[in-house]
C-alpha cells in the first residue's frame, strides 16, 4: 500500500470515528442528567473514543500541514481557517470529557454535599464536549468534502 | 481513584484548554499565523507546541490543586467549576473572533 492510501484510509477512519465519537458523547449528556446516576461504562466509552480520535487526528496533522494546508489555503482560504478552528475546538472536545469523566468517578466517593455539585459539573464537562465535538465534526466533514488526502 | 485526586485532576484538565485557548488569543493578538496561503508549511508544528505547552501548566498546576482539595474540598470544586466555565468560554470566543 502506498503512503497515500494509507493516508486516505486514516482520513476515513478518523472522519468516522468522529462521528461515532460525538454519537457516543451524547450518551453521558443524556443519562448524567440525574445526579444520582451512575453511568461508568458510558462515560469511560465516549471518553475513550474521543480520545482515540483525537489521537489519530494529531498523527495525521503533520501530514496536513506537509501535503494539504497550502493547498487549501490557496483555494479556499474560508475552509483552511475553518479547519484550523477545528483542531482548536478537538483540543477542548477531549479535556472536557477528560473533566467530565474524572467529576462523574469524583462523584460517587465525595461527601452528599458535593456529590451533587460534581454530578452537576461531570453532566455540564460533557454537554461542552458534546458540543465540541459536535462543531469539531460538522467542520471536519465539510472540509473534507472540499479536498482531502 | 479518592474523590480528593479526582478534583485535583479536574482541575489540571480544565487548564488545558485554558492554557490553549489563551495561547491563541495571545497569537491572535500578535498578528497570527503567517499568510499560510503565501509561505510554505512551517516546520514548527503550531499546534502540538500549544498542547504542550498547555500540559507542563496543567501539571504544574497540580500540586496546588492538590492541596486546594485537601484544605477546602467545597472551594476546590468552586475553582474547577469556574476553570471549566473560563475554558469553555475562552475556546468558543476565540474560535468565534479568531482567524
Amino acid at each position: 500500500m502506498t503512503d497515500e492510501l494509507v493516508l486516505r484510509l486514516l482520513a476515513r477512519l478518523h472522519g468516522h470515528a468522529g462521528w461515532l465519537a460525538v454519537a457516543a458523547l451524547l450518551h453521558p449528556v443524556i443519562v448524567l442528567r440525574s445526579p444520582m446516576r451512575r453511568a461508568r461504562g458510558a462515560a469511560w466509552a465516549s471518553t475513550l473514543l474521543v480520545s482515540a480520535v483525537a489521537g489519530l487526528g494529531a498523527g495525521l496533522y503533520p501530514s496536513y500541514r506537509a501535503l494539504l494546508k497550502q493547498a487549501i489555503f490557496q483555494q479556499n482560504p474560508t475552509v483552511g481557517w475553518w479547519f484550523e478552528r477545528k483542531e482548536h475546538l478537538a483540543v477542548g472536545a477531549v479535556t472536557f470529557a477528560w473533566i467530565g469523566l474524572l467529576c462523574h468517578l469524583a462523584a460517587a466517593r465525595a461527601d452528599s454535599t458535593s456529590q451533587k455539585r460534581l454530578a452537576a459539573l461531570a453532566h455540564r464537562a460533557y454537554a461542552a464536549a458534546f458540543f465540541l465535538a459536535l462543531s469539531v465534526a460538522t467542520i471536519g466533514t465539510i472540509a473534507a468534502a472540499n479536498r482531502s488526502f | 481513584m479518592t474523590a480528593r485526586s479526582a478534583l485535583t485532576a479536574a482541575s489540571a484538565f480544565a487548564i488545558v484548554p485554558l492554557a490553549y485557548a489563551a495561547q491563541r488569543c495571545v497569537e491572535v493578538g500578535l498578528g497570527g499565523e503567517l499568510d499560510p496561503a503565501l509561505v510554505p508549511p512551517s516546520p514548527r508544528i503550531a499546534l502540538f507546541w500549544r498542547v504542550g505547552v498547555s500540559l507542563v501548566l496543567a501539571a504544574g498546576s497540580t500540586g496546588p490543586f492538590y492541596r486546594l482539595a485537601e484544605r477546602s474540598p467545597a472551594l476546590a470544586l468552586r475553582v474547577a467549576e469556574a476553570l471549566a466555565a473560563l475554558a469553555f468560554g475562552l475556546l468558543v470566543a476565540q474560535a468565534v473572533f479568531a482567524p
